[in-house]
């Protein structure tokens, strides 16, 4: 008798997830018809040419072959990527035919308040990122410093970064306090990249902290001196890993804070009310797409790196760091805008 | 080399090669003349279409569209007052009062034909200079920088036209509204009442349009007559233009002068093309034998800001070319449709692309050269809207300048700040306050008091004390004091 029932369960079962694998094939079907020979609106928050346009316009390509709908891009490139992300989570269009490309960072700024946020990452739908930059802490490939000891020996080894604010503030920041360079200061307010790179090249700071691309070739103006990840690079093995230094516990946190907030870097998003089917559907699809042949080698043809990162990993990163406390975003908050920029 | 010269040059002449190069020229024009798009604009829509293209098809219609953008722009400058992209609006203070007074032709023949020979001389500079662009950008650091920007603020006294009082109260109004947004390296908001579309900054074009275009409008919509003035004679408009040229080679050595300093500050990574035109304009004025008939109408006035205007572009291509450093916004989107490519610029890319960059230069001489041409054929029609009666005119004018004010970035918020920014401009002109030395406190006061943050924090104080830097002040200091100083001294023996 227990045998026959545990059969009728087990066909109960069965039946069930046939029925919610049909339901969920269905519906996924239904999404899939929504979009075709629609237009996608997908939102980047810099100019065009630059890397997170060159991603979008890639998977823009590949997602609207696979949804058989037009993808247009569309550059908003003000405040950071501020104002893009800020119409994005005003926008009353949810029916999931405008997407965006998130800036590094997106977390952080909510919760420090950074000027100008009205959004709250909760409420995105995370479709996962394309690639999250390794970055490195680099001097000038014609300088003398070998390590960050000899970094240490300067009475006052000065670092350039844009903006405190900007992505790579951050992480040079934290990475100056982890690596207790504690007479280190922080020159801000260079206009772009290319007048970083220069000024560390000429000699006017000694360091700063730059992506993989600014480090690679035999002509590259700066060498890296550490990895600011939890791994070393496969481009750079000799080059330590950040976390193999002795850092302070305190200051650890601060760290896997500021490495965990990389996944909303170049993330998909959708505004907020967007359907949860659509979303699903879209994180296959965005999957699918980052592992696209066809994008890889065009992507390799423009040396841009690809690690594709799920939606879910997205969001429970960017969830870690809307969890902290407010004593821990002060002490943030203190490094990043306060110690170092004397 | 001299075969990678041969190659590269022998690429543009190609029928198809040359087909594409003439219509991304035509678009390029139409571009810059159309007030908010210029010739980033045209990159920026025009590189989805590069992909998969020929490296050499692609960079040639892009450098092309891009390169020529800065003489249509020229055009509707001269001719209403309106700047077609940021770099003209030097060019509008004599060009536009040429118009007035019946010489639109000769105006826009001078305009065009030193963009022309800009682009040239530009590109030839671009070439020759290569083995020396390294030295150069390793010269020029943050305090360098500084002072070449307080250069050109020097300026801001030599634009007030009646009273250098004024000249000063407008300069220092355009310094104030060049704070607004993010202060530099710090992220923290100054002066945005709230408004996250002022984080940014107001923003170049919304400016030029509210503080010279709108005026200009209210006043011709007032006036109720044409733009030239009533009882003007009119020459034939291909003599005029001819006429224009002409004055080109009578200030040869205003031309040259002023094609340098665009070249010079093309080179120098972040400062850029707004500087130069306005640096050029300066220098004209200073060293005029004429200094009072600027902004009246002063052909020099015209020749030098656009001999600057589309020279600086090989100076701005040279560093992203040689070193693969972008020395502009725009140049950074030339770097991204390389990328696309898959070129990396850079020291390497001479040695494996020379043939490219020599392609690359070739296409900016020649698209200058055709650009200029195709602008001077269409002049002497385009002429005939100065004698159009302002009631048609004015309000497809105002038309225009709004939709420009909004394609600038495709934001609503620019055409309200462009609206309020005009109550400003209107009073300025009303009152003879001087709109040149406002733009000029606006368009160099965020990158002075950026560079001056960027020298204290990392120089200290004495962030002068170097040879470059001394230098520089003593060629401002001489530049702003000369002319006070020969009246003084003619005064002395009268």
């Amino acid at each position: 008798m227990k045998g026959k029932q545990f059969c009728k369960y087990c066909i109960f079962l069965a039946t069930m997830a046939i029925i919610m694998t049909g339901a969920s094939a269905a519906a996924a079907v239904d999404v899939a018809s929504f979009y075709r020979g629609k237009v996608v609106r997908l939102v980047v928050p810099f100019s065009p040419g630059g890397g997170y346009d060159l991603y979008a316009r890639l998977l823009g390509n590949s997602m609207g072959k696979k949804l058989k709908c037009t993808v247009i891009v569309i550059n908003k490139p003000d405040a950071g990527g501020l104002v893009a992300i800020n119409d994005l989570y005003d926008t009353p269009r949810t029916d999931g035919l405008t997407l965006a490309m998130a800036p590094e960072g997106l977390a952080l700024a909510q919760i420090m308040k950074a000027p100008g946020v009205r959004y709250n990452c909760r409420k995105f739908g995370w479709l996962g990122s394309i690639n999250q930059d390794v970055r490195f802490l680099a001097v000038a490939s014609d300088s003398p410093f070998k390590s960050i000891a000899d970094l240490k020996k300067l009475k006052q080894p000065k670092a350039a970064t844009t903006e405190v604010t900007a992505p790579a503030g951050p992480s040079l920041a934290i990475a100056i306090e982890a690596l207790n360079m504690e007479n280190a200061k922080i020159v801000a307010g260079y206009p772009g990249s290319s007048e970083v790179i220069l000024a560390v090249r000429r000699g006017e700071a000694d360091f700063s902290v730059r992506a993989t691309a600014h480090l690679i070739g035999k002509n590259a103006f700066l060498r890296p001196l550490v990895v600011i990840d939890g791994k070393r690079a496969p481009e750079f093995p000799n080059i330590p890993a950040i976390t193999e230094f002795d850092i302070k516990p305190e200051t650890k946190k601060m760290l896997d804070i500021v490495m965990s907030g990389k996944p909303s870097e170049r993330s998909l998003l959708t505004p907020p009310g967007v359907a949860l089917e659509k979303i699903t559907f879209l994180r296959k699809l965005a999957q699918t797409s980052f592992r696209d042949p066809e994008l890889l080698k065009a992507a390799q043809k423009m040396a841009l790196p690809v690690s594709p990162l799920t939606g879910e990993d997205a969001e429970a990163g960017v969830n870690t760091i809307l969890k902290l406390s407010p004593k821990e975003v002060e002490k943030l908050r203190y490094v990043i805008f306060d110690k170092y920029v004397r | 080399m001299l075969d990678s010269i041969a190659q590269g040059l022998a690429v543009i002449f190609q029928p198809g090669m040359m087909l594409a190069i003439f219509l991304a020229t035509l678009g390029g024009i139409i571009f810059g003349i159309i007030p908010g798009l210029n010739g980033m604009t045209f990159m920026a829509i025009f590189i989805p279409f590069t992909f998969g293209m020929d490296p050499y098809l692609a960079m040639s219609i892009l450098t092309a569209g891009y390169a020529v953008a800065v003489t249509g722009g020229s055009v509707t400058a001269v001719l209403v007052n309106v700047p077609g992209t940021g770099p003209n609006s030097a060019t509008l203070l004599d060009g536009f009062p040429m118009t007035q007074q019946g010489q639109a032709g000769r105006a826009l023949g001078a305009a065009l034909t030193a963009s022309g020979l800009g682009g040239l001389e530009g590109g030839v500079i671009l070439a020759l200079l290569v083995p020396a662009v390294m030295p150069i950008v390793m010269a020029f650091g943050s305090p360098e920088c500084f002072f070449l920007i307080v250069m050109g603020l020097s300026f801001i006294a030599a634009l007030g036209q009646e009273s250098k009082a004024k000249g000063m109260v407008s300069g220092l109004l355009g310094l104030l509204l060049s704070f607004v947004g993010y202060g530099p390296g710090t992220g923290f908001a100054r002066f945005t009442f709230g408004s996250t579309e002022l984080l940014d900054g107001v923003k170049l074009i919304p400016c030029s349009l509210a503080i010279f275009g709108m005026p200009e409008m209210i006043a011709l919509m007032r006036s109720g007559r044409t733009i030239v003035k009533e009882g003007t004679e009119f020459r034939a408009p291909a003599a005029d233009i001819w006429e224009g040229a002409k004055d080109v080679f009578r200030h040869w050595w205003l031309h040259m002068r002023a094609s340098a300093i665009g070249v010079f500050v093309g080179i120098v990574p972040g400062v850029g093309g707004d500087v130069a035109v306005w640096i050029a304009y300066g220098h004209a004025k200073t060293t005029s034998k004429h200094p009072e008939t600027f902004g009246h109408g002063n052909v020099e006035g015209v020749i030098a800001p656009e001999s600057a205007n589309n020279s600086k572009e090989g100076g701005a291509m040279l560093t992203t070319l040689a070193l693969g450093i972008p020395g502009s916004g725009a140049m950074a989107v030339l770097l991204g449709a390389f990328l696309i490519q898959g070129i990396q610029p850079g020291p390497a890319f001479l040695q494996e692309h020379l043939d490219l960059a020599f392609t690359i230069t070739g296409v900016l001489i020649l698209t200058n050269l055709l650009g200029a041409a195709i602008c001077m054929l269409i002049a002497p029609t385009l002429i005939k809207v100065t004698r159009i009666r302002s009631q048609l005119l004015a309000p497809f004018l105002l038309c225009i300048i709004t939709l420009g004010a909004y394609c600038y970035r495709n934001s609503i918020s620019d055409v309200f700040v462009m609206f309020g920014l005009t109550v400003l401009g209107w009073a300025m002109r009303q009152l003879g306050y001087s709109r040149p030395a406002f733009f000029l406190g606006f368009v160099l006061g965020g990158l002075a008091e950026r560079y001056f943050n960027i020298s204290m924090s990392s120089h200290g104080w004495k962030f002068f004390m170097t040879p470059i830097s001394l230098v520089i002040i003593a060629t401002t200091i001489i530049s702003v004091s000369y002319q006070p100083m020969m009246v003084f001294l003619r005064k002395g023996k009268d």
